[in-house]
């Protein structure tokens, strides 16, 4: 099991190099001067090859390459031509702001998500089924900005209860920085008041972000179990007269969990790269609208430095569902130790 | 699975509860907390982010608003075009006008509490020249030393005549020298002056102006504050808003919402007229519209075939529908009457434009342009670009621009660029099209402001000149109206030059257009607004518009 483990660690350092290869020359050869933006289309000729030289954008690509890498062993991610600052302080910034709404949004994609299955397969081809799927599919293809909008106008507009905008409200000062999630952030000061604040901003983008999420995870969850609820085993526990709550909770729901972990890990990480809109229209300072605005003004190092901590985060959720469905399923722990 | 639910609900109904007993949830599920309600007058304001608040690094709009209010020039720029003393109570020059000398006031006072003097000014000439960025490029090459003569005496001496240099010095932002140095990075890439406090003043001021930073997160917004002790004094200016907010990265999408619950005071501009109409709606909300100095241009290209045929040019010009632009796509703008806004001095008037939406006239020029079978048979056609983040509105004009055309028999290829690919575009004559849509706003109001950036030689290559004009006889009077003290004759010669530029016909002046705002007139009222609904003449140098000291918080 552990050599399994660390074989897919190799394979995904292996991924992050080549995709750190690709991010590189991908923005790179995007049009745009990127010291002319930096600096503004006025700025004197001078100035501008002072600052391609310092950013080593006067060299060849594979020697830019070099610099790059060379930096990031460093820990150095380079310095952002929109933020002035080092890359590694954006990120520290930005990148608990996204993680916070992501983990709110995979605690609604994951208890909802179940919900809705469960209940999609106990009333399995009657009107509540009927109902969650018409849902699900709406969730599915429908975009996120277009439940942004949809919240927005009823949570803010028609009844207005919730902000719509930032991490938190004006004249609130923001908690002391000590693990960047706002909300345990204030908890941990003892500020309920600030935690409230906070996760009241949270919650519409959130609720937006899970929804394509929930849809997924409870058709998926709902096939898994309709199909294990034909198994022997099920039909023998319902001879032994066991509720059917407890049935599909307890016996039914763990060994359908698997295309459920896999599926739903990964909407959850592609939470982390993929909120660029519902970042954007909440005026929410993640990670996701850091690199949509880097994107935009060619920050190169902002945007091969984003890309990056997103790769990183799609595969460590990768390696850790492996591991996960390995404890939850014998047949693939044993399958593998062997 | 049940035990981690039971936790997770208990969780959310502990922060739940006790946020109900802390504090309340803000009235109306507004963004502002119950207790700050109705006490200071505050505006939130937004902006385009991020927002640079160093006077040496930043130029653009948000930049320039945030200058405006935490630091003093030597002068201030008028809403009639014109400059008052602001620091500097007089000034005078030598004959050959290269050599100024200002004189300061003796009450100014930074936000630190150090006094003001002319050490300052030229500390600040000195750090803006060395850094390079922002608005450097307007004293790079002309300043050449600076000298502090005395605490209140401070002479400029330039590498060339200039008659219009108080004209400029509306960008120079005065610095605390003694603040800035006491927050410099030692290993910063300016030798003794490391970093000359760049990092530092990336969410700090160093300023005399009449607010302050009181927060500045560099991630979303700049919160400014009264500087209560401002040399200018507030026993006039009552109603002044005690703290700015100036937010950054509002959607669209949520402008509307956060309006109309009291997120926001004002929209910004760059909505379109559909989204004005849907907040002029609004209870308490009204529209501002206000000449920001910017006029839209299609810059022809007039080294590349067809433009490169003054005939071409002209039918283009005449088969332009300047009346559908500024009622239609730049609500409120006015048409254009050459390359210097209408109505500021040197400009040109409207009897003195010919070009008017004429579809006899334009088919007339291109008669005599020895294309004309080419582009009537569709073997030439011309290429536009517009700038893909201008949004719908020059997305409409291009497609109005080709109708025009298209009526004539003339092929348009329209293509949207990003403004960056438009630039590296604008570098070769080839790689130049045709025609290409920008919008022009001068650092500084003057006819040279205008003249100097658009059509002399020397920006050529850049999105500024993509006209390629490289016209011998305009660079020499453009030089000569920049060294001329006397502002009437200086004028004259602005005049000339537009009327010569008039025949030649290098660009579509399409519209002098105006910045739209909706704001909450049941909240506040600015000096804009006002001007704008007495129907005042008025113009604003950027950021000028914003100048909060002047604005009124009702209620």
């Amino acid at each position: 099991m552990i050599l399994k483990i660390l074989k897919r660690v190799v394979s995904y350092l292996l991924v992050l190099l080549g995709l750190s290869v690709f991010v590189f020359i991908l923005v790179r050869v995007m049009p745009g001067d990127t010291a002319r933006l930096a600096l503004g289309p006025r700025a004197p000729e001078e100035t501008v090859q002072a600052l391609r030289r310092e950013m080593h954008l006067d060299k060849s690509i594979p020697v830019q390459y070099y610099y790059w890498l060379k930096g990031i062993l460093q820990g150095d991610l380079g310095t952002s031509v929109i933020s002035k600052r080092p890359i590694t302080e954006d990120i520290a910034f930005y990148l608990p702001a996204t993680v916070e709404l992501a983990l709110l949004s995979a605690i609604f994609m994951a208890t909802f998500g179940i919900l809705l299955g469960v209940t999609a397969t106990k009333y399995s081809e009657k009107w509540p089924d009927a109902i969650i799927r018409v849902l699900s599919y709406l969730g599915i293809v429908a975009p996120a900005f277009l439940w942004a909008v949809l919240a927005m106008l009823l949570f803010a507009y028609l009844i207005p209860i919730l902000p719509v905008s930032g991490r938190i409200s004006a004249g609130i000062a923001p908690p002391v920085t000590r693990t960047g999630l706002y909300i345990v952030d204030y908890l941990l000061q003892g500020n309920f008041a600030g935690a409230w604040d906070a996760f009241r901003h949270l919650v519409m983008p959130a609720i937006v972000l899970s929804f394509g999420g929930i849809s997924q995870s409870a058709r998926i969850c709902r096939a898994s179990m309709v199909s294990n609820m034909e198994k022997p085993y099920a039909a023998a526990e319902r001879a032994y007269g066991i509720p059917e709550n407890k049935i599909l909770y307890k016996y039914l729901l763990k060994p359908s969990l698997n295309s459920f972990i896999s599926v739903t890990a990964l909407d959850i990480a592609m939470l982390f790269g993929g909120a660029y809109l519902v970042e954007s229209i909440f005026n929410y300072p993640g990670l996701s609208r850091y690199g949509l605005t880097a994107m935009l003004n060619k920050d190169v190092f902002a945007v091969s430095a984003v890309m990056l901590v997103d790769g990183v985060i799609v595969i460590g959720f990768n390696l850790v569902t492996d591991i996960i469905i390995s404890f939850l399923d014998p047949r693939i722990r044993y399958s593998s130790s062997t | 699975m049940k035990r981690a639910l039971a936790i997770l609900l208990a969780a959310l109904m502990l922060i739940g509860i006790a946020g109900c007993t802390d504090n309340p949830p803000t009235p109306a599920g507004t963004d502002k907390p119950a207790e700050t309600q109705g006490k200071p007058k505050a505006l939130t304001i937004p902006v385009d982010w991020p927002a640079y608040i160093d006077p040496g690094v930043g130029s653009k709009a948000a930049d320039c608003i945030s200058f405006v209010n935490l630091y003093d020039t030597l002068v201030f720029p008028n809403s009639d075009a014109t400059i008052s003393p602001m620091v500097a109570e007089s000034w005078e020059a030598n004959d050959d006008c290269t050599e100024y000398t200002f004189h300061l006031r003796d009450d100014v006072v930074f936000h630190s509490g150090n006094k003001l003097t002319a050490k300052d000014v030229a500390f600040s000439m000195n750090r803006m020249l060395s850094v390079g960025e922002g608005f450097a490029y307007m004293y790079a090459g002309l300043v050449q030393s600076v000298e502090a003569v005395d605490e209140k005496t401070v002479k400029f001496t330039l590498s060339s005549s200039s008659g219009l240099f108080p004209n400029l010095l509306i960008r120079l932002y005065i610095l605390d020298e003694a603040t800035v140095m006491a927050n410099i990075a030692k290993d910063g890439a300016y030798g003794e002056f490391g970093d000359y406090g760049k990092n530092w003043l990336l969410t700090h001021d160093a300023g005399s102006g009449p607010y302050k930073v009181k927060e500045m997160i560099t991630e979303e917004h700049l919160t400014m504050e009264k500087y209560s002790d401002y040399w200018m004094g507030w026993s006039d200016k009552p109603q002044a808003p005690d703290t700015v907010k100036l937010l950054g990265g509002v959607d669209t999408a949520s402008m509307k919402t956060m309006m109309a619950n009291g997120e926001l005071d004002a929209s910004d501009d760059a909505q379109t007229a559909e989204t004005y109409a849907a907040l002029d709606a609004l209870e308490g909300v009204e529209i501002s519209r206000a000449p920001i100095g910017v006029n839209f241009n299609i810059m022809l290209n007039t080294k590349l075939a067809p433009t490169d045929d003054v005939h071409v040019r002209k039918a283009i010009a005449f088969a332009t529908d300047y009346d559908t632009i500024a009622n239609d796509i730049y609500i409120g703008s006015a048409k254009a009457t050459g390359p210097i806004q209408k109505g500021m001095a040197g400009s040109l008037s409207d009897e003195e434009c010919p070009y008017k939406y004429d579809l006899a006239k334009a088919e007339e020029e291109l008669k005599q342009s020895p294309y004309y079978n080419d582009l009537i048979s569709g073997a030439m056609k011309l290429s536009l670009t517009y700038c893909s983040e201008g949004g719908a509105q020059q997305e409409n004009l291009a497609l109005l621009i080709q109708a025009g055309m298209a009526s004539l028999g003339v092929s348009v290829e329209i293509t949207g660029k990003p403004f960056a690919t438009m630039m590296t575009d604008a570098q070769t004559v080839e790689t130049t099209p045709n025609a290409s849509f920008v919008a022009f706003a001068p650092s500084y109001l003057d006819g040279s402001g205008y003249l100097k950036n658009r059509y002399h030689s020397s920006s050529c290559g850049t999105w500024e000149q993509m006209e390629w004009l490289q016209d011998a006889e305009i660079d020499a009077l453009i030089e000569q109206a920049m060294s001329t003290m006397d502002q009437d004759a200086r004028n004259a010669i602005y005049k000339e030059i537009s009327l010569k530029l008039m025949d030649i016909c290098p660009t579509v002046w399409m519209a002098d257009l105006a910045s739209s705002s909706a704001y909450r007139a049941d909240h506040f009222i600015s000096p804009v607004a006002e001007m704008f609904a007495a129907g005042e003449a008025f113009i604003f140098a950027m950021g000028y518009s914003c100048y909060y000291r002047d604005y009124k918080i009702l209620g």
